[in-house]
């Protein structure tokens, strides 16, 4: 009779009382971007990680977007609550200020930064928790440099935007270095606030025969830039920065798309179809094309997937699993990381930028 | 079957679940009516968000035709201020003049639009009136934004609001609620929201979004066509249920109410009703029937009807016990009672059994014991029948008085170990607690039978003695017709050698011999009859034969004085039953007939009357029955009346006279037993005796015998058959030279050739000698040194289909059987008619 009654009590408890069955264990990624609204980057990020989510089926990791807006202040705040939520592996697509500004206090933590979008050569090689699947600015550059160079251009001028100083200012640096001589003409802009007016009377002045607009972060305005010195001197090659590989661009940039030259970590997708399906997929999908930093998005995903899988999620081991393996296997080709885990590769440079986001 | 108490907890487990549940379905239902209230209140809004934006839309669009009106008022900086950006544009849609552009702005004179998102809405403006597209993001703004546009000449005159205006128009939503408006476009694309705090990039799905890491909030969507975006409004939970979540802090302690409530409840019933039901149970479980000794505890009287109900259980218990105490000692009276009843049943010298309706035996008294050897332990539980099997000549009896009810009574004989009991057998119904049985009662009766044989013996020594003056009488007549037909005979004879003058003579005094001769043999046959010991074989008795023979004896002893006067039943009156008793009991109530008419007047009277002897048949109806209680409504009856005009009877006479040895004779003869003899015949033949007497006038004594149903053996008669002549050799032994020689004259007249022998040793041998051609061998009974049977087994060892042909001076002798049964092909009774015995000769040899 008392087994009874105890039974009895014991059941009505479970049954009032029992809390939910929690949900099996996920690993949770920070995905730190500019979210604000409006914005077309950052969506194109968050879409495809959910994409890549969705597609490879995995239910052992969780994406949580944080926004910084891509501005440096917004990016500690991010951080901040990021670490609140006790998440330690953070996949960022920003600019090089935003990772520079959180970049100490992410080795201090000991978390796990995984940058798509930053190029900064502050972050290289240093044997840190930062690691890196895109060229750093010195490499970059040095490949555009080379370029230049091959396209044997005897004036070249070149726009640079400072307000992005963390990126352009070495870029210049290590782009100067690298084109050896030649007579180059800078001239410096603030992208946000940029002035037609006062640029055209700039340009005026100024004899080129080839224009490198040297802006980082998915500044669509870059495309302005382009179409107002094509009314100055029409034909001229635009070159841009690998940044500018936007679908926004050829909105801005009117019919100077048609002399402009993108430098891409992906060559065409007429010629790599991994590329090619990826982009028509999520154009079926989100019913616009994405930015080509996604692609950095979608392979940082499989990097850490892979880690996971093989049992590792702590920052610490998800390291030493990502330096020890060296060289990573993702659709859109290897990812080889050196020993600071910075990776070097190739730069195609596309000239018909139309075709890559039909 | 559950417990009292497993039905409380059951319930009241029950009933606090339902408790929760309704509790549960109250907040539930709470919730609900509160988020279908704030539902509504969300849908309020976007409809006054949608109201203001189209309001906004409106006031530009107003705005925009002033400045798009030619009389100039366009330039007023006043109404540019609405507007971020203000251009023309050409056909090609590249900016021909820039009226306003915001800080920032990449527009400038030449730029192109045509590959630009607004580019689509540009192309679609076809008039002068101001026409506004949807918000769009448009690169070169990288914000989202709204345009207004209109056909000026050739090409449009553009205006661009930024969002930032909107989202100032509706700063006054998040001022006054804790709500937040978000603004997407149709693909869920957040475009503006009015808190900053919240991180949205898409618009949720459903009904609930977790906008924030710290709320989870409700949501409404709307649609604004004015701008084709969509509205969506969230409000945080922590709101719409606030009210719930306050009382949610006052749920566990409703949970303890119930619970304690509950608790309370199954505590007083358990107290007060279960616990004191389970001690009374466990008092009642454990009390010992008859006794009063009964724990009482405390709880027992917590409430009143527990209280009574014990109260009146104590009661009855004593009542019970005082019950019990007096059902033991009437137990141990009855128990004294039945061992009295056993003592005086086992004292009994008849046997007395009883059985059940099953004919399992339940009494077995100590006679039946020693009569059978058998225990009673081991009689006990056990088939009558199995354990006494002579029984089961009685078994249909047995079965009779089942079916019936009725009690019978049937004398048999048992052999048991060799030793011939006659046993008196009284089958009865009983009923004993419901249970139908039987009782059987077996008394031995074979001294009384042979006592009474006895008595019957004497009693028809009795009646001999008394006929036997009266026969003598009548021997003396035959003799003296003898003697004299004799001497007539051998003085006719003497010295006359003719025959045929001698024939008359002859034919004349032999037939008055012969008659002599028959007239004396049937008087010894009767008289026979009546002296040996017989025992009673009920077959087929034709009553108007026994009347017959009692007539002729009557006739034939009676005084002369007493007429006779006989009137038999006109057609056969059969009856089962012994003739010889039967004839008995008719002479003995003839005889007394007389008597009284005779020997019973005084010595002044006239003496002799007349006797009536008349048979008929009664059909009972109910008055005989009533008045006859020995008879059957199942039986119809002969009736024979005997009847004289005697001395009559007294009352006391008529009370005694069954009575043994009861007599009113006195020197004058009588033993007393006759009328007891009478009874005891009339009674075994299942009948009975009706008495009508007077005194000085006479006495009619009726017999009632039930009439014969069903087939019975008829009892054996004899019939006399024509003088039948044969050939062939017939051998006679008998130790009477007479019979010899008589019987030898008589077969050689019928044609045989006779040899005889004298005794049975020379019958032997000559048989042995000329055993293939003697026919028949005619063999008395009785005969010194080997008898008949003997005699007959010697000659069937010769040839085994010897045929013999018993004789004898005894009718039923027992040796007559006997050879009967051994194989002898029939029996003459001596002396014989030549016709009988040549009757009785063909019958064996005949075919």
């Amino acid at each position: 009779m008392i087994n009874k009654q105890s039974i009895i009590i014991i059941l009505t408890a479970v049954i009032l009382l029992s809390p939910g069955c929690s949900c099996g264990k996920k690993t949770k990624i920070a995905l730190m971007t500019k979210l604000e609204s409006g914005s077309v980057v950052g969506v194109s990020e968050v879409n495809s990680a959910k994409m890549f989510l969705e597609e490879k089926g995995v239910e052992n990791i969780e994406i949580v977007p944080f926004d910084d807006a891509w501005e440096p202040e917004k990016t500690v705040k991010a951080y901040e609550e990021i670490k609140k939520s006790g998440i330690n592996i953070i996949i960022t697509s920003h600019t090089s200020s935003c990772a520079v500004a959180i970049s100490e206090a992410v080795n201090r933590d000991r978390v796990l930064m995984l940058v798509t979008g930053a190029t900064t050569d502050i972050l290289s090689d240093k044997d840190d928790f930062i690691l890196r699947n895109v060229h750093d600015v010195r490499q970059e550059q040095k490949l555009i440099a080379q370029y230049m160079k091959s396209r044997g251009f005897s004036s070249l001028l070149i726009v640079r935007d400072i307000e992005n100083a963390a990126y352009t200012e070495p870029a210049l640096h290590y782009f100067s270095r690298y084109y050896n001589g030649k007579k180059i003409k800078t001239i410096d802009i603030n992208i946000s606030q940029f002035n037609a007016e006062a640029l055209e009377k700039r340009v005026r002045g100024v004899s080129f025969d080839g224009l490198y607009i040297l802006i980082g972060g998915h500044k669509a305005a870059a495309g302005s830039v382009a179409q107002l010195i094509r009314t100055i001197r029409p034909f001229v090659p635009v070159i841009y920065t690998p940044w500018m590989k936007t679908p926004a661009i050829v909105e801005t940039a009117g019919a100077s798309i048609c002399d402009s030259i993108f430098p891409s970590i992906y060559p065409e997708r007429a010629l790599h179809s991994n590329v090619d399906s990826y982009l028509r997929r999520y154009r079926e999908r989100y019913k616009e094309p994405p930015t080509f930093i996604s692609l950095n998005v979608y392979s940082a995903m499989q990097i850490l997937k892979e880690a996971i899988d093989a049992g590792h999620n702590d920052p610490g081991s998800i390291k030493s699993f990502i330096l020890r393996e060296g060289t990573i296997q993702t659709d859109f080709g290897p990812v080889m990381f050196n020993r600071y885990g910075d990776t070097e590769s190739p730069l195609y440079f596309i000239t018909d930028i139309r075709q890559e986001f039909r | 079957m559950k417990s009292a108490r497993t039905i409380l907890l059951l319930s009241e487990t029950l009933t606090f679940m339902l408790m929760m549940f309704l509790i549960l379905f109250i907040l539930y239902f709470m919730q609900m009516h509160i988020k279908s209230g704030y539902i509504n209140m969300q849908k309020q809004d976007i409809s006054k968000v949608d109201i203001i934006i189209k309001s906004f839309i409106d006031k530009k669009h107003s705005t925009f035709n002033k400045i798009i009106k030619p009389d100039g008022a366009r330039r007023a900086a006043g109404f540019m201020e609405g507007f971020s950006d203000l251009y023309y544009l050409d056909g090609n849609l590249e900016v021909t003049s820039v009226l306003k552009k915001s800080a920032g702005s990449t527009i400038f004179r030449g730029y192109d639009f045509s590959t630009s998102k607004p580019a689509i809405f540009f192309r679609t403006v076809k008039s002068a009136e101001p026409v506004n597209s949807g918000i769009i993001i448009s690169s070169e703004s990288e914000s989202p934004g709204l345009y207004l546009a209109a056909k000026a000449g050739s090409g449009l005159i553009v205006a661009r609001v930024d969002i930032e205006q909107l989202k100032d128009t509706l700063k006054w939503f998040g001022e006054f609620s804790s709500n937040i408006l978000l603004l997407a476009t149709s693909d869920g694309y957040v475009l503006s929201k009015t808190s900053d705090m919240i991180n949205l990039q898409i618009l949720p799905e459903g009904d609930f979004a977790e906008i924030d890491l710290d709320e989870k909030y409700m949501m409404s969507k709307g649609r604004s066509e004015a701008v084709e975006c969509d509205i969506a409004v969230f409000t945080p939970l922590s709101s719409v249920y606030s009210l719930v979540d306050s009382t949610m802090i006052y749920y566990p302690l409703f949970i303890l109410i119930i619970f304690t409530v509950l608790f309370l409840r199954t505590f007083f019933v358990m107290k007060f009703f279960i616990k004191p039901v389970e001690s009374f149970i466990s008092i009642l479980t454990g009390w010992i029937p008859g006794s009063c000794i009964m724990p009482v505890k405390g709880f027992l009287y917590r409430i009143k009807e527990i209280s009574i109900l014990f109260d009146t259980f104590k009661d009855k218990s004593e009542q019970i016990a005082s019950g019990i105490n007096e059902l033991k000692v009437k137990e141990k009276e009855m128990q004294g009672m039945k061992n009295y009843l056993k003592s005086i049943i086992d004292s009994m010298p008849s046997i007395i059994i009883s059985t059940d309706h099953d004919c399992l035996i339940t009494e077995w008294n100590s006679a039946a014991e020693r009569f059978t050897g058998v225990s009673a332990e081991k009689a006990e539980g056990k088939n009558l029948f199995n354990v006494f099997p002579e029984l089961e000549i009685v078994e249909w009896s047995f079965n009779e008085t089942r079916r019936t009810g009725r009690a019978c009574e049937v004398k048999k004989s048992f052999n048991i170990n060799g030793i011939v009991t006659d046993m008196n057998i009284y089958i009865f119904p009983h009923s004993a607690s419901g249970d139908e049985g039987i009782v059987v009662r077996l008394d031995d009766i074979t001294l009384f039978e042979k006592a009474e044989s006895s008595l019957r013996q004497a009693q028809k020594m009795e009646v001999i003695g008394t006929l036997a003056g009266g026969l003598a009488h009548d021997f003396n007549n035959i003799l003296a017709g003898i003697q004299g037909s004799v001497s007539i005979l051998k003085l006719k004879t003497d010295g006359n050698d003719d025959l045929n003058k001698l024939r008359p003579v002859y034919e004349k005094y032999f037939g008055y011999l012969e008659q002599s001769a028959e007239r004396s043999a049937d008087i010894i046959a009767r008289l026979l009859t009546l002296s040996r010991k017989h025992e009673s074989v009920h077959l087929k008795v034709d009553l108007n034969e026994v009347l017959n023979i009692v007539e002729g004896i009557c006739r034939s002893s009676f005084d002369k004085s007493v007429e006779i006067l006989v009137k038999p039943f006109g057609m056969e009156a059969l009856v089962r039953g012994d003739s010889t008793q039967l004839e008995q009991a008719l002479l003995n109530l003839c005889v007394n007939g007389a008597h009284s008419m005779t020997i019973m007047r005084e010595d002044n009277e006239h003496k002799g009357g007349t006797l009536s002897i008349t048979m008929g048949r009664t059909y009972p109806d109910q008055y005989f029955l009533k008045t006859h209680p020995e008879s059957s409504a199942e039986y119809e009856y002969w009736s024979i009346s005997v009847r004289d005009t005697g001395v009559g009877m007294t009352r006391e006479v008529l009370a005694g006279m069954y009575d043994p040895f009861f007599t009113t004779k006195g020197r004058k003869g009588g033993s007393g037993l006759g009328l007891t003899m009478v009874y005891n015949i009339i009674q075994q033949h299942g009948g009975f005796i009706d008495v009508y007497t007077e005194k000085g006038e006479g006495s009619e004594f009726i017999v009632y015998i039930p009439v014969l149903q069903g087939d019975s053996e008829s009892a054996v008669s004899e019939t006399a058959g024509a003088i039948r002549k044969g050939t062939g050799v017939i051998l006679v032994i008998d130790d009477e030279e007479v019979i010899r020689k008589v019987s030898q004259e008589l077969l050689s007249i019928c044609g045989f050739n006779v040899i005889t022998a004298e005794d049975g040793y020379s019958g032997v041998n000559l048989f042995r000698e000329r055993a293939e051609e003697i026919k028949l061998v005619m063999l008395d009974v009785i005969m010194p040194g080997m008898s008949g049977l003997e005699t007959y087994s010697e000659l069937r060892a010769i040839k085994s289909d010897v045929k013999v042909l018993l004789t004898s001076g005894f009718r039923n002798e027992e040796k007559i059987q006997e050879g009967l049964e051994q194989g002898i092909n029939g029996f003459i009774q001596k002396p014989f008619t030549m016709t009988r015995l040549s009757d009785a000769v063909f019958k064996i040899i005949g075919n």
